[in-house]
């Protein structure tokens, strides 16, 4: 990998990091750049093939679909995901379900960094209680700004350090899977199928607390496995459903809790 | 106080309170800690507003600045409606109302909780998986460019509309009847919402999920296959089991996201070996994802 790639790459990490203002802030980094859809394209623009990047960026994608980071809390770090397991899948030469396997060890790895970053930032709320006491309004923005320093770091700086380092020896792993081991990168492949239950299950999870629910859920899996409903219909149906909720088994549910 | 309510009333322009939204929409987590979550970008965000209110009372000025340092926490997107009800309700204070921190500060939490949930339930819950997998269904296959930049186009146009919307909302209907509706409506709303949120991500997972058994039986000249037979019963059957076990665990035991995915690794790992699972054979994962 040439510097110049990776730095491009370490660039869109930042640019797409959790804490990073630049591109419209967590709307246009965190929930655009780093969604590994779109980190599938801009790897593959980088790495001069967009076809591949996009069919790893879409496999990768399945496993977080429904990632959601409720207070801060981040279950897999998706900047690490996108900008360092999709690249060095890349260069590996691994098919996109096999990518999958590869994307999520950086994923696990990479909450460490948000951790550190999250729980080092408090030192900055420290000096904006400072600035308050005093009134001055210009220093707390300009905390805003300094706060940059240590996501630049983790989400600049170290991504791309690791990318030029380790773009040669995944390609070597890569080959070496392949042809050594053959029934590995099999297998890697069903872990690439099978992963995306992991993120469905963190979905319903965050959006159902209550077991009853979990029908809901169910409903929309047999609308798509016996009747092929595509995703239109079902945002569709689940917005009728929704509405009827509202207006009718909502109120009842509140009478038979109350009674 | 009395001094205010002898001045001429202080009014919020229009262009300063869509540059509070600019800047919170752009700065919403970029000092965030765990401590004090998004309480600076709060305070950057409220700098027009608050130049305009107390810019000539810097007695004022370090009151607000120290009332908006709290702890605040919502969705960034959707919980903007917090925001505009702060907006409005310092510039009635500004104007000599009787409000004082506490009532600010408790409106502000009782929004951001509520706004909160609906906002992770509306957006990563629901909007972005069903754009997500719009998006992954066009260019599946082809690994054309136009699934990505469709995800790209619609999610922010569509975000940044929502956004601008409740934000106004909030400063206009600010103060009447945000109280009561942060009790019982928010509740309602959210258990709404989350029915929509379920079926989508039950249809997704249906379509993105794959995961067979390659068992056959062999009797003479036939051959069963294991997986054609649970394809005629209930297709998709295993997926959806390895799913609700690790709802299940999750939701029961406790695990952790490196768990489920550990735990995951080891049920395939264990069936993968004597040869009872394996990936859809002559259905290409992923292919059952259709948009229309």
């Amino acid at each position: 990998m040439a510097v110049w790639q990776a730095a491009l790459l370490g660039l869109f990490c930042y640019l797409g990091a959790l804490t990073t203002p630049w591109f419209f802030g967590t709307t246009g980094g965190w929930y655009v750049i780093t969604r590994p859809l779109v980190a599938g394209l801009l790897t593959g623009l980088v790495l001069g093939d967009v076809q591949t990047g996009v069919l790893i960026g879409i496999a990768v994608q399945a496993v977080y679909i429904g990632l959601i980071t409720p207070g801060g809390t981040v279950p897999a770090d998706l900047s690490f995901v996108s900008y360092l397991g999709i690249p060095l899948a890349m260069v590996a030469g691994v098919a996109p379900d096999e990518a999958v396997g590869i994307s999520v060890i950086f994923g696990v790895i990479g909450v460490a960094a948000w951790q550190l970053l999250s729980v080092g930032n408090a030192g900055w709320a420290h000096l904006c209680d400072r600035y308050a006491e005093e009134g001055n309004l210009q220093g707390i923005i300009r905390v805003n700004y300094l706060a940059q320093l240590g996501t630049f770091a983790l989400r600049g700086l170290l991504p791309f350090v690791i990318l030029l380092a380790g773009a040669g020896v995944a390609e070597q792993i890569g080959t070496f899977l392949q042809t050594q081991i053959p029934w590995l990168t099999e297998f890697l492949g069903v872990l690439g199928g099978a992963l995306p239950a992991v993120g469905i299950a963190i979905l319903i999870l965050q959006i159902a607390p209550a077991f009853r629910q979990i029908i809901w859920f169910l409903i929309g899996w047999v609308l798509v496995a016996y009747l092929k409903v595509p995703t239109v219909g079902i945002a569709v149906i689940g917005v009728l459903m929704a509405i009827i909720y509202y207006r009718y088994l909502y109120p009842q549910e509140e009478a038979t809790a109350e009674a | 106080m009395s001094e205010a309510t002898l001045q001429p009333e202080v009014k919020i322009t229009e262009d300063e309170l869509n540059r509070a939204w600019w800047i919170w929409t752009f700065f919403n987590l970029s000092a965030f800690s765990m401590e004090r979550m998004q309480a600076p970008a709060f305070v950057y965000m409220m700098a027009p507003i608050l130049r305009r209110l107390y810019g000539d009372n810097p007695e004022q000025m370090k009151e607000a600045l120290q009332r908006h340092m709290v702890f605040f926490n919502t969705e960034p997107q959707t919980g903007v409606i917090a925001h505009g009800v702060t907006a409005a309700l310092e510039e009635q204070r500004a104007n000599g109302a009787p409000i004082d921190d506490e009532m600010i500060n408790s409106i502000k939490a009782g929004i951001m909780g509520p706004m909160a949930g609906i906002g992770d339930s509306m957006i990563p819950g629901t909007l972005i998986p069903i754009l997500l997998a719009l998006g992954m269904g066009m260019s599946q296959g082809t690994g054309s460019p136009i699934g990505p930049i469709f995800y790209i186009v619609s999610y922010m146009i569509i975000i940044l509309a929502i956004s601008y919307y409740l934000y106004k909302f909030g400063y206009r209907y600010g103060t009447t009847s945000m109280r009561e509706l942060a009790e019982a409506g928010f509740r309602r709303i959210t258990a709404s919402f989350a029915v929509l949120g379920l079926i989508v991500a039950g249809g997704i997972g249906a379509s993105i999920t794959a995961l067979a058994t390659p068992l056959a039986y062999s009797s003479g000249e036939l051959t069963i296959a294991v997986q054609d037979q649970l394809n005629n019963i209930f297709p998709q059957l295993l997926p959806l089991l390895l799913t609700l076990w690790l709802w299940d665990g999750m939701r029961r035991r406790g695990w952790a996201i490196n768990r489920a995915l550990l735990m995951t690794f080891l049920v395939l790992l264990i069936g993968y070996l004597p040869g009872l699972l394996g990936q859809l054979f002559g259905v290409p994962w992923l292919t059952a994802l259709r948009i229309f």
